[in-house]
């Protein structure tokens, strides 16, 4: 579902000696099943942003439309927004609160009014997208088993729900390398049935990889909005706005600086290594 | 979350930060012992201008001050109405069935609100001006002599700090853990009783399990630092009791003696 | 130089409910030099986290024999200058900060150890400046951000004075710049002499090593200098772990007929594509 974010601005505690301004007039507009990065160092509003956008800070000014629908009005279906957008929240792990793994998954849908009948197969089909198996796990208490399936459960949960939006604060904080590379792949898996996608994260690599636009923050205001290579092509203004680059771009600017004719774009991991293989006359693979 | 004034430190290098904690600690109990005895205007006023000029020595603006009582409001107003409404005397000012209020009521009423209004305002300041930390180790410092009845004098004072030292982190983690379970469909202000209390499971858990996490980890860390009890154990901070605080003693005499001659 | 750490036949368990052992170490052989930088990598699970908590004392061993400093870690009588000597800083900035004022977190430890005063204060203006948050002293350590609270958690180990310090997943809570920061005084602190035992999943973080440690399933898969390491496929596989960016590109580039100096940065592998074309 597509997503419009229309002057948008946010002041925490207004009024007070802590008054913060946390996002400054912010707008930009996201299409249905688009797979959209949001970067952003500490504090440039990107957390405030997609809370707002998910409906759990109220007091913003400006306007969220999904779908079209204005769910910031007084008298909006906030359980419809719940029905459309999943949020999965840094260290998701720490929202597990069921007996079994099966009551943890079920309980957003539950909560959503899907029916009792129905629960087990939506429990059943979210595990297995996060590669859980189900029989083995559905009557084990979460709590017993390791962080990294923790997460999975907890991603489930939201997963379970059937989201058409699917929101994510850094899903991949303190994971390991495969547990990174696991969960990017299950993002693209999603986003290709059709699921939109948002996600906070520091990880350029992946960005440049996975998302096919990426919005940077700074000082609460939108700052950059592109495709990947639109983005990352801006190296100077990323590095002002204290924000890293994907590797491939870095090498590709180390060797721009040496004279090396590398194009500006080449910021994924196979585009660097297919360009250098092709000025160094090596044999593509 | 984080503004809520009672309780909070505001940290400064003012004339009364830099008081001694346990003579902060002392004339805090002590003028909130002696607001109990003022019983004239005058008196009141004496003890809120020893108030006043403490805020004033503090650097803070009195609005954060007041701000601190602002959670008090409705008990100060509760307070204030039930006096109104259920204190007995002998002039009746005004009569509606079988409710009548008193002048007597009304005076009282209006002293009650006036000693919990000073009676907050004195501890803000207190937890405004000193750190937490600075409370435990006055309280540590000060009830010393119950180790030798075996007391655990440095124990207790050490948990207090880490509970207050705690409190900023689980309240954002509340905070964190609302608006997920909130994403997953969970409300908190809807159905009787009952139901509120079912809907807050899906908090108290996580924030249960998350705190014994937090325990653990922190009592590790503790450990690696050589923490071993109270036993042989060093300290940065000594108190000593300076001009600044003999004033502040002298002052508070004076108002003693002020309100014992009957203001 | 002289050993700091010596680990022989190291084996640790967690003895569950049911009195059945989980071996999370399987006989560990690891010795380390003064002054040395040490990097354990490992997948989530692999032991690394476990072997951190012996070296500090705060476990003992299941059998084999530790040795920090020349102390046996199994001797309680020891675990105090063991911890004096072998600082620890932990992965969850929030879990490991007592007091509410800066000053104050930084003194716990000396006032521990019973340092008299004065010296208390002198340790905890230094300890600041070595990670420069001398201008944080009287703030309250919940309002700063993830990488400065990880900096005062440094600076509270280094009030300890120790000769050593383990870091456990100390970056893996942080955003880059965090990271980049803390890092740099890692480097920082072994450039003055700190022997370091870094643990960690990004593999970038033991490119500057003079030693990797590869862990898997409790056991030791390998030792070396990152070049042996991170240039070993096969090892890496087994290890669940991914090579740096320049050591993945030269092996690929390699693979391509395009021969290369092993590279582990991409300074060095800029130089050299440079002089090739």
């Amino acid at each position: 579902m597509p997503i419009t974010v229309k002057n948008l601005s946010y002041t925490y505690m207004p009024g007070t000696p802590f008054e913060h301004q946390a996002l400054k007039n912010v707008s930009f507009e996201i299409a249905d099943g688009e797979f959209v990065g949001i970067i952003g160092h500490t504090g440039s509003g990107k957390s405030t942003l997609i809370q707002v956008i998910s409906g759990l800070l109220d007091g913003a000014e400006g306007q969220v439309l999904i779908n079209g629908v204005d769910y910031m009005a007084k008298k909006a279906d906030r359980k419809q927004l719940r029905r459309t957008l999943g949020v999965v929240f840094q260290y998701p792990e720490y929202q597990l609160f069921e007996e079994t793994v099966e009551k943890d998954v079920a309980y957003g849908p539950r909560k959503m009014g899907v029916p009792e009948s129905e629960l087990a197969g939506r429990v059943r089909v979210a595990l297995e997208h996060v590669g859980i198996d189900y029989e083995l796990y559905k009557d084990k208490s979460p709590f017993s088993l390791s962080g990294g399936q923790k997460r999975k459960i907890a991603i489930a949960g939201v997963l379970a729900m059937e989201p058409s939006i699917l929101i994510l604060d850094e899903p991949i904080a303190g994971l390991d390398p495969m547990g990174r590379e696991n969960f990017m792949q299950l993002s693209r898996d999603l986003n290709e049935t059709g699921i939109t996608i948002l996600m906070i994260s520091h990880n350029m690599d992946n960005l440049a990889e996975y998302a096919g636009r990426v919005l940077a923050m700074n000082g609460g205001e939108l700052y950059l909005n592109g495709t990947p290579r639109e983005v990352f092509a801006q190296e100077e203004k990323l590095v002002a706005a204290g924000l890293d680059l994907p590797e491939a771009a870095k090498l590709a600017g180390q060797l721009r600086e040496r004279g090396m004719d590398i194009p500006r774009g080449t910021i994924r991991y196979h585009e660097i290594l297919d360009c250098l293989t092709g000025k160094l006359g090596g044999a593509k693979q | 979350m984080k503004n809520v004034a009672l309780g909070q430190y505001f940290p400064g290098s003012s004339l009364m930060h830099r008081m001694d904690p346990r003579v902060k600690l002392l004339l805090t109990i002590a003028i909130i012992v002696l607001i109990f005895f003022v019983h004239t205007y005058w008196g009141y006023l004496a003890v809120l201008a020893m108030l006043m000029l403490a805020v004033a020595c503090s650097r803070i603006s009195f609005k954060f001050v007041l701000k601190g009582i602002k959670p008090m409001w409705f008990v100060i107003l509760l307070t204030f109405v039930m006096n109104i409404f259920f204190l007995t005397g002998e002039k009746v000012l005004w009569q509606w069935g079988a409710v009548k209020i008193y002048q007597e009521g009304i005076e009282k009423a209006i002293e009650l609100a006036i000693r919990l209004i000073l009676l907050v305002m004195c501890s803000t300041i207190l937890t405004l001006t000193t750190s937490p930390k600075e409370i435990t180790d006055a309280l540590e410092s000060l009830l010393r002599p119950l180790k030798a009845v075996h007391f655990p004098v440095h124990e207790m004072a050490l948990m207090m700090s880490i509970a207050l030292r705690f409190i900023p982190t689980l309240m954002e983690e509340t905070d964190r853990i609302m608006k997920a379970q909130t994403a997953r469909g969970a409300s908190f202000d809807s159905g009787g009783l009952m139901e509120k209390a079912k809907g807050m499971i899906p908090i108290l858990v996580p924030l249960f399990v998350s705190a014994f996490k937090r325990a653990d980890e922190l009592a590790l860390a503790m450990e690696a630092r050589c923490y071993h009890g109270g036993d042989n154990r060093t300290r940065m901070k000594v108190f000593h009791v300076q001009l600044r605080d003999y004033l502040a003693l002298l002052l508070f005499a004076g108002l003693c003696v002020f309100i014992g001659f009957g203001f | 130089m002289q050993q700091i750490l010596e680990a022989e036949a190291l084996k640790f368990a967690y003895i569950s409910e049911d009195e059945t052992y989980h071996f999370a170490l399987n006989g560990i052989d690891l010795s380390i030099r003064e002054g040395e930088f040490v990097v354990i990598l490992g997948h989530n699970g692999s032991g690394k986290s476990t072997f951190a908590r012996l070296v500090n004392a705060l476990n003992t061993p299941t059998s084999g024999r530790l040795e920090v400093a020349g102390m046996d870690t199994a001797k309680e009588e020891n675990q105090l200058s063991i911890r004096e000597t072998a600082g620890m800083v932990f992965q969850n900035p929030d879990n490991q900060l007592v007091a509410t004022v800066v000053d104050e977190e930084v003194a716990f430890g000396p006032e521990n150890l019973g340092v008299p005063r004065e010296e208390i204060l002198e340790r905890v203006q230094q300890s600041l400046e070595m990670v420069g948050m001398e201008q944080y002293q009287k703030r309250a350590p919940h309002m700063l951000s993830g990488g400065q609270k990880q900096r005062i958690a440094i600076a509270s180990t280094l009030a300890m004075h120790p000769k050593m310090i383990i870091f456990d997943e100390a970056t893996a809570m942080l955003d880059p710049k965090g990271r980049s920061d803390i890092l740099e005084i890692i480097h920082q602190l072994n450039a003055q002499g700190m022997t370091i035992l870094l643990i960690t999943h990004f593999m970038e973080e033991a490119v500057g090593a003079d030693q990797v440690v590869v862990m898997s399933n409790g056991f030791v898969l390998k030792k070396g200098t990152p070049r042996e390491i991170f240039f070993d496929e096969e090892l890496l596989q087994k290890a669940e772990l991914l090579p740096p960016f320049a050591a993945q590109l030269y092996m690929d580039l390699k693979k391509r007929g395009i021969a290369l100096n092993p590279a582990l940065t991409r300074e060095e592998l800029a130089e050299q594509l440079c002089q090739l074309q």
